[in-house]
């Protein structure tokens, strides 16, 4: 159910946004256009949308092709009950949530941070080789 | 500004391609290298410790191995098309101890697809095989077949399926605390398993998936996740103690 609603958001809301822009650029025409500005709706970001909203269109299909054929066995963790859960695993999950969720917390905070980090970075040095190269 | 200028080019997507694929790249392999420093102090912490509390002697490590390959190819598991198992063996997680002086082992394995599987030793050999399953998942049953064994227990049947080449092994070994053991496990997850006895050893299959995995993006200390962890270790512990003392007090089982 998870998958399928995430290919039925991924269709609808790509679909939605690519429509809605060519739509501007079909309906409103050059004059509108020119009105609002220099902007103009590039067909290469067009397509760049398109590309990356098949791709994320793709994905959902496939996972959730794997789902239904039961090559994710991964269902049954949705059917977890904490009702079961004894009391001696209780205690053992308040120690270790206790002892090392405050430094998982951390470490991941920190890792996100360094990731976003280095991207940005590489973005910046990027589009400024590119920039200057012109 | 140099958004700008690219998006004015007639280069403007060759551009933009150049730019997109480099970070794309630049990001997923600095994921690979954070996210594994992030499951490596997950399993450090988490995971060891978890396994400490099940039996102290159990000790978790982090490494690739085939300990368990023999055995586990040797039992010719099947996939949901009855096609033999096969391919390259890999597993990454290693958990064993000596519980009774008896070794429980237990690993994750990807062959096809991931599951997890446990071997337990037992004090000594039976000459009769037994293989219990859940119900549903009878179908992939290896096809070296063995007869239907029928239980005393209608609870139990309904939910499993018992085989062996000697009934009256396999009813002697299922007393109603094996039963109980079993059921009991069934209850408290929803996880798919099945149990094979076969000479002094016990081998148990949960169809579990990736075990001890965390992602970057997603929260570690998932309650629901390590329940299971917990009883999926704890059952292979318990089964083999009870089974063990089965063997202890029945010396004319075969």
């Amino acid at each position: 159910m998870t998958y399928l609603k995430a290919i039925l958001i991924s269709i609808i809301s790509g679909g939605a946004v690519l429509g809605i822009l060519r739509l501007e650029e079909v309906i409103l025409g050059p004059a509108y256009l020119d009105y609002i500005g220099n902007y103009s709706f590039d067909s290469n970001l067009f397509i760049i949308l398109s590309f990356i909203w098949i791709c994320i269109s793709m994905w959902a299909v496939i996972k959730a092709w794997l789902y239904t054929s039961g090559q994710d066995n991964k269902k049954w963790k949705n059917k977890i009950s904490r009702k079961n859960m004894t009391s001696e695993f209780e205690e053992v999950y308040r120690t270790i949530k206790r002892n090392y969720t405050r430094e998982l917390s951390i470490l991941r905070l920190k890792s996100i941070i360094f990731l976003m980090r280095s991207s940005l970075n590489n973005t910046i040095v990027s589009t400024h080789v590119l920039s200057s190269n012109k | 500004m140099s958004f700008r200028l690219i998006s004015e080019s007639q280069y403007a997507l060759p551009i933009s391609i150049l730019l997109i694929s480099p970070i794309c790249l630049f990001f997923l392999c600095m994921y690979g290298k954070y996210s594994e420093q992030y499951k490596e102090t997950y399993k450090k912490h988490v995971i060891e410790n978890l396994v400490k509390t099940i039996h102290p002697s159990l000790k978790y490590e982090n490494i690739i191995n085939n300990k368990l390959e023999q055995h586990y190819r040797s039992l010719e598991y099947r996939n949901p098309n009855s096609r033999l198992v096969e391919g390259r063996f890999l597993s990454n997680d290693y958990i064993s101890g000596l519980v009774d002086e008896k070794l429980i082992e237990l690993s994750d394995v990807y062959l096809q697809y991931a599951c997890v599987f446990a071997h337990c030793t037992l004090n000594r050999g039976i000459s009769h095989e037994i293989k219990i399953r859940n119900s549903k998942n009878s179908s992939i049953l290896n096809k070296r077949m063995l007869n239907t064994v029928q239980i005393d227990s209608t609870e139990f049947e309904k939910y499993f399926d018992v085989f062996s080449d000697s009934k009256i092994t396999a009813l002697e070994i299922l007393t109603h605390d094996v039963m109980e053991e079993i059921m009991k496990f069934y209850n408290n997850s929803p996880i798919n398993f099945e149990i094979t006895i076969r000479e002094d050893n016990i081998y148990i299959r949960y169809d579990i998936g990736d075990i001890f995995e965390v992602e970057l993006f997603k929260k570690s200390t998932s309650k629901k996740m390590l329940w299971c962890y917990y009883i999926a270790l704890k059952f292979a512990v318990n089964l083999t103690l009870k089974i063990n003392k089965i063997l202890e007090s029945k010396e004319d089982i075969l």
